[in-house]
């Protein structure tokens, strides 16, 4: 009898502590439900669908999807996207180890100060940033054109000229390159070098973090071994950064996939001939200047599995040369 | 007892005079930035310290094209004002769904309200036979010049272009080049914007070469046909021979010719005013220059009111956009704007002359109504121009030939036309 007794309360006492998390987590998940898990399924639903936002949304099954993937202006995008990345993601790491090793010795005279100095473009809302540099690299009244012109050069349309890069180089020798290798516009290396800018503060603090919990013992076998400075740093400092250096590469790549506010703010219609038009940015137009709300959804799912396949990537083949201490 | 009844009579007549003076508040969405603002804003408080028990507040929504979006979102969060200043060509975005309101029934009290409205105007607030709105900020393109420029180069201020051979001509002597060749001054920049007007000003270049961008029941663009196709060669030829800077956006356009680096270039009338208060050297207005024909282009927006308004809001809406409108206003805002009036009996009015002798750059716009014609709306316009714009950037680039890009652009647009009809 009281056996049974107490299974009862004990399966109550089951119940309301099962009760109780749930009522803990509620807030929390009333909140993601309504703001990212109802989006983001409904958001689903209309990828199937051709949808303007006035009238009823119809069923029209993998038919966005196709479309995306057949049209070229979507792989254009992509490839201006993977422009930006690999502007923005090798010079961020390796300045951003570059401060971090300058402003290690925490014993020197204003370290801090210049810690906030190089943090403070992280905090700098990216659309003020982009202004910013919109005024430095303005084609009329631009600081940077006012600069070549004082120094004798000829003034250069910085955001309106749409030769890509590599192309340029290869113009002095009259040879036309096939697109992909053209290279970023000069208006997408402007806006690469405003995600540089912004990425080296970040990557500056992580590295620091990093190098501080590099034990002085690694250092000081290697000196007795008569390891020169940059053996040292290429034997140890670099391996036992690389969790650090493997976390930057994550968090930056998903990021610059992202990357939307300076060439909104920088080149509004989408930079000359579309160059800075990247993938963010081309479904945002499709969603919110042409209304194929259902077709920028199925882009956005597409940029989605992109990601992720990056991430999973990243993790699998990448991660093996990570050196956890 | 016969004081309880004064009482409640007295209470029920307070309650009355409050219903039947009961503020009615109406929300105003506007696309009236800087300059404009401020003109609008004094309209805006004159109505309200004129009409008790109407309360109107105006408030900015961004750019033409912003609004529609903000308002696509305002009718699905069913959080919608009452009144909107859209752009004429995006009119019909919303009545292909039944959004605004038709006007018929208040204009067919007011007989002789529409017919004092300038007849092109009107007609681009008829859809399919109804009114859905009043024209308020309308347009036109002009050529602006600058005088002193002219002067400096030998020219007669007073004497605009009047044909595209005497403008490449004129654009020829306005161009400066330093000792290494390299081009100080520009003598023309018909420039392009990118963004919510895309194709707005290369429109009228088609036009007065005698061709269209598309068919009358709009189904087919003809951008692909010699008519544009030799318009577009023309342009790029400008760039081609060195008269206008190559490597410019709209925006840096806009700011070398206010900085005196450019001579000449198309620009909408509803900037006279705030170009003859900021720009430090002398302003001229022309007609655009003609061709084949004359032709300009009308542009700016209309004031609509929403169809779910309530009947009570309905009416005072309706006082309020014609109050806007009206022949004292629709001066008011063209003097301070540049805007055109709206409404015959202001265009024939004494005052008209009164504003011209002031501010001679404003007539001119007066003048080209007669040869400015309306733009082709459909409910994709936006994707549409945007289309075009990019045909006529690739070949300013050098990327395509005229032909290609715009056998492209025909192609890409025909196809929007054509999924726009299946929905």
């Amino acid at each position: 009898m009281t056996r049974k007794k107490n299974l009862v309360i004990l399966k109550h006492q089951k119940f309301r502590n099962f009760i109780k998390g749930y009522i803990f987590i509620s807030p929390t998940a009333l909140i993601l439900t309504v703001f990212v898990f109802f989006p983001l399924i409904y958001a689903f639903v209309m990828s199937f669908h051709t949808w303007n936002m006035s009238s009823a949304p119809i069923y029209t099954g993998f038919q966005n999807y196709v479309t995306a993937l057949k049209s070229v202006d979507f792989w254009n995008s992509m490839l201006y996207t993977s422009y930006y990345i690999l502007g923005v993601l090798p010079l961020s790491l390796i300045l951003g180890l570059f401060f971090a090793l300058l402003l290690r010795d925490s014993t020197m005279r204003g370290t801090s100060i210049y810690r906030m100095i190089y943090f403070m473009p992280v905090v700098t809302s990216p659309i003020a940033a982009a202004m910013g540099f919109n005024w430095i690299f303005e084609n009329q009244m631009g600081i940077a054109n006012h600069l070549i012109e004082k120094l004798g050069g000829q003034p250069v349309s910085w955001l309106s000229t749409p030769t890509g890069i590599l192309q340029m180089l290869f113009n002095h020798f009259n040879v036309v390159l096939p697109k992909v290798l053209q290279g970023p516009s000069l208006a997408m290396c402007v806006i690469i070098s405003l995600g540089i800018w912004q990425n080296i503060g970040y990557a500056t603090v992580i590295y620091l973090a990093g190098l501080q919990s590099i034990s002085d013992t690694y250092y000081e076998a290697a000196s007795l071994d008569g390891a020169t400075k940059w053996k040292k740093f290429w034997h140890i400092t670099l391996p036992l950064l690389s969790p650090s250096t493997f976390f930057l590469l994550i968090m930056f790549t998903i990021a610059s996939f992202q990357v939307f506010g300076p060439i909104q703010i920088m080149t509004p219609a989408g930079g000359p001939l579309n160059t800075t038009s990247v993938i963010v940015f081309y479904l945002y137009k499709q969603a919110f200047s042409y209304y194929n709300m259902g077709y920028a959804m199925a882009v956005a799912f597409l940029l989605m599995g992109i990601i992720l396949a990056m991430t999973i990537f990243q993790f699998l083949f990448l991660e093996r040369k990570v050196n956890y201490e | 007892m016969v004081k309880r009844n004064s009482f409640l009579i007295v209470a029920v007549l307070l309650l009355i005079t409050t219903f039947a003076f009961a503020n009615v508040n109406l929300v105003f969405w506007h696309s009236m930035s800087d300059y404009q603002k401020p003109a609008l804003d004094k309209l805006v408080s004159e109505f309200n310290s004129t009409h008790p028990g109407i309360h109107v507040v105006a408030i900015y929504e961004g750019n033409y094209d912003q609004t529609v979006t903000k308002l696509k979102t305002a009718f699905l969060s069913k959080n919608t004002p009452d009144i909107v200043q859209l752009n004429i060509e995006h009119l019909r975005i919303f009545t292909a769904n039944h959004q605004l309101l038709d006007l018929s029934k208040f204009l067919s009290k007011d007989p002789s309200l529409k017919s004092d409205f300038v007849d092109p105007f009107w007609k681009t607030v008829v859809i399919n036979g109804k009114p859905y709105a009043l024209p308020f900020n309308i347009s036109c393109l002009m050529l602006f010049y600058n005088e002193d420029l002219f002067k400096k180069a030998g020219l007669d201020p007073n004497k605009a272009p009047k044909t595209w051979k005497e403008m490449e001509e004129v654009a020829k002597k306005l161009t400066v080049r330093a000792p290494n060749g390299r081009a100080t001054q520009y003598g023309l920049f018909w420039g392009v914007s990118g963004e919510d007007t895309a194709f707005y000003q290369f429109e009228p270049l088609i036009w007065q070469n005698g061709g269209k961008v598309f068919n009358s029941s709009m189904t087919k663009c003809l951008v692909d046909q010699p008519p544009a196709v030799e318009t577009l060669k023309r342009w790029k030829s400008w760039f081609d021979e060195g008269i206008s800077p190559a490597n410019m956006n709209y925006q840096e356009g806009i700011q070398a010719f206010m900085m005196g680096k450019i001579a000449m270039g198309p620009m909408t009338s509803g900037g006279i005013r705030y170009a003859l208060d900021n720009l430090p050297w002398d302003l001229g207005v022309a007609m655009l220059p003609s061709h084949k024909a004359t032709a300009t282009t009308l542009g700016g927006g209309s004031l609509a009111i929403l169809s779910n308004v309530s009947l009570g809001k309905q009416k005072a809406a309706w006082e309020f956009i014609k109050w806007m409108t009206n022949t004292k206003n629709t001066l008011y805002w063209y003097e301070n704007t540049g805007y055109l009036p709206v409404r015959k009996s202001a265009l024939s009015s004494l005052q008209i002359k009164l504003i011209w002798k002031k501010f001679p750059q404003l007539k001119p716009a007066v003048e080209a109504i007669p040869y400015a014609r309306p733009r082709p709306v459909n409910v994709d316009i936006i994707e549409i121009r945007h289309t075009l714009f990019n045909a006529i950037e690739e070949v300013r680039h050098g990327v395509k030939n005229p032909q290609q890009a715009f056998d492209d652009a025909a192609k890409k647009v025909d196809e929007i036309l054509k999924s726009e009809r299946q929905k």
